[in-house]
């Protein structure tokens, strides 16, 4: 998918120029540019779909549809008739076996959920497990939910909230009646902005780090001056409570891959005393993956903290109460994202949580242990400087490299490296996961992925790298990995396995051609200068006899889980 | 309970104005509105039928929200009237003016 320029369909049964719209004209990123399939049952639709496979495939299809045009026992039991929940589930499986044939041919199909029509309201029978609508509609979506997990690609969109955060002119009749415009243009602003969050999510934009500053931010008042134990922090206070509350909110972000850091001016002691003895905080300092507390510059100290974290600026969030911190960090750094910032305390984690700026289509085992790999990492640096030498050191680290083959028990986070990692990656392809298993399972092709681990802890699968077989000459397609463990032997073992791997199958020769980027030059630095592949002077190719070990590191143990 | 004030015309021409340009935006085209610019039916015109419909249901929206549940801008056949009303920004505001007019008279 080309996130500049995505292609989208929409299928919908009500007139879905208005979306259209929205997805191109809202001014967010990116502009979406759309062909409506023509009004009509979505069925018709999905089915035209299906013959026509339009190639390429559209990088997105949106299938909105009004659960009372597409259900037949839905419209029913609108009508008040009994309708057996059996019926109205096989009538729902019906449809997704039609959305599961159209996510084939989508890189990624969304569909928002039901709602109930405009015309319809709630009652007291609304709920009842018989005749309600309100809650078959729920176990309608809840059905297309479960259903929709057998495909990486297909995600439902929660059109409920839309409805909700834009209250009484979510719909109205009269757009109806007059021009079968089922929402409001406010609705469609909100799908339109989750759609395109989530999109960007499984494009690798999404967020990675959070800057936090301290006083008055994660917790109120200034430590310097009232020390830790009268800090607003919980307690009878709403604004210790708001404080609390946001504090809980990027918790929960932590657990979703998201790593938070600390920009703060301050005494470092006073402040990380604040952190590990104040009873009611919920961040404690294994929460954060790093920070710099002292009195210099924000922009400089979020720079080198980003650096340290081996993570873009452009992944970053910064987040501060105080306007001219927030004015300095936009001036200096136009990469990092800085949200304005509520004056009222009591808002500041409902502003949190309504910021698209981490969606994410899956959650991988890494991502549950990211600021803990973090943490380790900290602990290996200071380790680190007990050593009289970079070898000593590398040594003692006990690295263990696995090899595997991609396979659907790594496929989730091997396929969420690969499009997110923008530094050490030869040509920043970008696949889908369905994507990836497909190529690499065609004959000429290989794609190993390399888990990492240390005395200190395991890193999670942090390499991958792809093989193309053209007669006797082995192409590295992709040859991507994660910057944490980068210097420390795992480039050279990737290296050393693939060229094996090549001349079992036949190469005499390993050739690497860089495709450059804005942001890859670390692997051009390291195809240059670190490793022992030999630039054929073009500055983008390098070659390797495959007939030679490519030598592995000594501090390294390799282990192949494949043949 | 205090009666919300009846809008002026030139309250409705910043009502409808306002609203016309979101529409118009949200169509990825910025336009110059002014009280001959042309709704609908014409080569020029701002609109076509569908942002007719959203500006009709727009526009009584806000009207509604900053004056009061009785003005009625989208009512019944308001597409249809072929009495020239909907086309110029101009008769589309005497047009909503009238009704305001006939109905607290």
């Amino acid at each position: 998918m080309n996130i500049q320029q995505p292609r989208c369909t929409i299928i919908a049964d009500f007139t879905a120029e208005p979306l259209a719209n929205a997805l191109l004209n809202d001014g967010l990123f990116p502009a979406i540019e759309s062909v409506v399939a023509p009004l009509g049952p979505v069925q018709q639709s999905l089915m035209r779909l299906q013959t026509e496979q339009t190639q390429p495939k559209p990088d997105l299809v949106i299938v909105w549809s009004r659960p009372e045009a597409t259900i037949p026992s839905f419209r029913a039991l609108l009508r008040h008739e009994r309708v057996e929940p059996d019926q109205l589930l096989d009538e729902v499986d019906q449809f997704v076996d039609l959305l599961l044939d159209a996510a084939e041919q989508a890189e990624y199909l969304f569909i928002p959920t039901w709602t109930i029509p405009y015309y319809r309201r709630g009652g007291l029978l609304s709920m009842h497990p018989e005749v309600g609508c309100n809650i078959a509609l729920m176990r309608m979506n809840l059905r297309v939910a479960e259903r929709l997990q057998s495909s990486p690609n297909a995600f439902q969109l929660d059109a409920s909230r839309w409805l909700a955060a834009v209250g009484k002119n979510a719909s109205n009749p009269k757009l109806w009646l007059m021009g079968k415009i089922a929402f409001g243009s406010e609705v469609l602003g909100e799908a339109s902005a989750d759609i395109k969050a989530g999109l960007c999510g499984l494009a690798g934009l999404s967020k990675k780090l959070v800057v936090l500053d301290l006083d008055d931010t994660l917790w109120g008042g200034i430590v310097g001056e009232v020390g830790w134990e009268r800090l607003r922090l919980g307690g009878h206070d709403s604004i210790g409570e708001a404080h609390v509350e946001l504090q809980e909110a990027l918790k929960a972000l932590t657990r979703t891959g998201v790593v938070l850091g600390i920009v703060s001016k301050n005494d470092e002691a006073t402040a990380l005393a604040a952190i590990d003895r104040h009873p009611e905080m919920v961040l404690r300092r294994t929460d954060f993956a790093g920070w710099r507390i002292n009195w210099n510059d924000k922009a400089a100290n979020l720079v080198d903290l980003a650096d340290e974290l081996n993570l873009g600026l452009d992944s970053v969030v910064f987040i501060d109460d105080s306007p001219a911190e927030r004015a300095r960090v936009r001036e200096a750094l136009p990469q990092v994202t800085v949200p304005d910032w509520p004056s009222d305390k009591l808002l500041y984690a409902s502003r949190l949580t309504e910021m698209r700026l981490f969606d994410r289509g899956m959650i991988t085992a890494e991502d549950l242990d990211r600021t803990d790999m973090y943490v380790a990492d900290r602990e290996r640096i200071a380790a680190k400087r007990s050593f009289p030498s970079m070898d000593e050191w590398l040594a003692s680290l006990a690295i263990v490299v696995r090899a595997a083959r991609l396979d659907e028990t790594n496929l989730a986070r091997a396929a969420q490296l690969f499009n997110k990692t923008n530094q050490l990656t030869l040509t920043t392809r970008r696949r889908s996961e369905r994507e990836l298993l497909q190529w690499s399972r065609q004959p000429e092709h290989d794609v190993f992925v390399f888990r990492v681990c240390d005395r200190f802890g395991d890193y999670g699968l942090t390499g991958l790298a792809g093989l193309e077989m053209n007669d006797d000459r082995a192409r590295i397609t992709d040859f991507v990995m994660s910057c944490r463990v980068m210097g420390r032997g795992v480039e050279e073992t990737i290296l050393h396995t693939i060229v094996a791997r090549a001349r079992d199958n036949g190469a005499g020769e390993v050739e690497a051609v860089y495709a450059p980027t804005d942001r890859n030059k670390p692997m051009l630095e390291f195809l240059e200068n670190h490793s022992q592949l030999s630039p054929d002077g073009s500055g983008v190719r390098f070659t390797w006899d495959a007939n030679q070990d490519y030598p592995s590191s000594p501090h390294v143990d390799l282990q192949i889980d494949c043949g | 309970m205090n009666q919300r004030p009846h809008p002026s015309r030139a309250d409705v021409m910043d009502v409808v104005t306002r609203s016309l340009r979101t529409i118009v935006a949200g169509q990825g085209r910025a336009v110059w509105l002014q009280e001959s610019t042309s709704l609908t039916g014409t080569d020029t015109a701002v609109l076509d039928s569908l942002g007719m419909v959203m500006a009709l249901v727009e526009v009584e929206q806000a009207l509604q929200a900053a004056y009061g549940e009785r003005i009625v801008v989208a009512g019944n056949d308001a597409l249809f009237e072929d009495d020239g009303a909907l086309a110029t920004v101009g008769s589309f505001v005497d047009r909503i003016c009238r009704l305001i007019e006939s109905e607290t008279a």
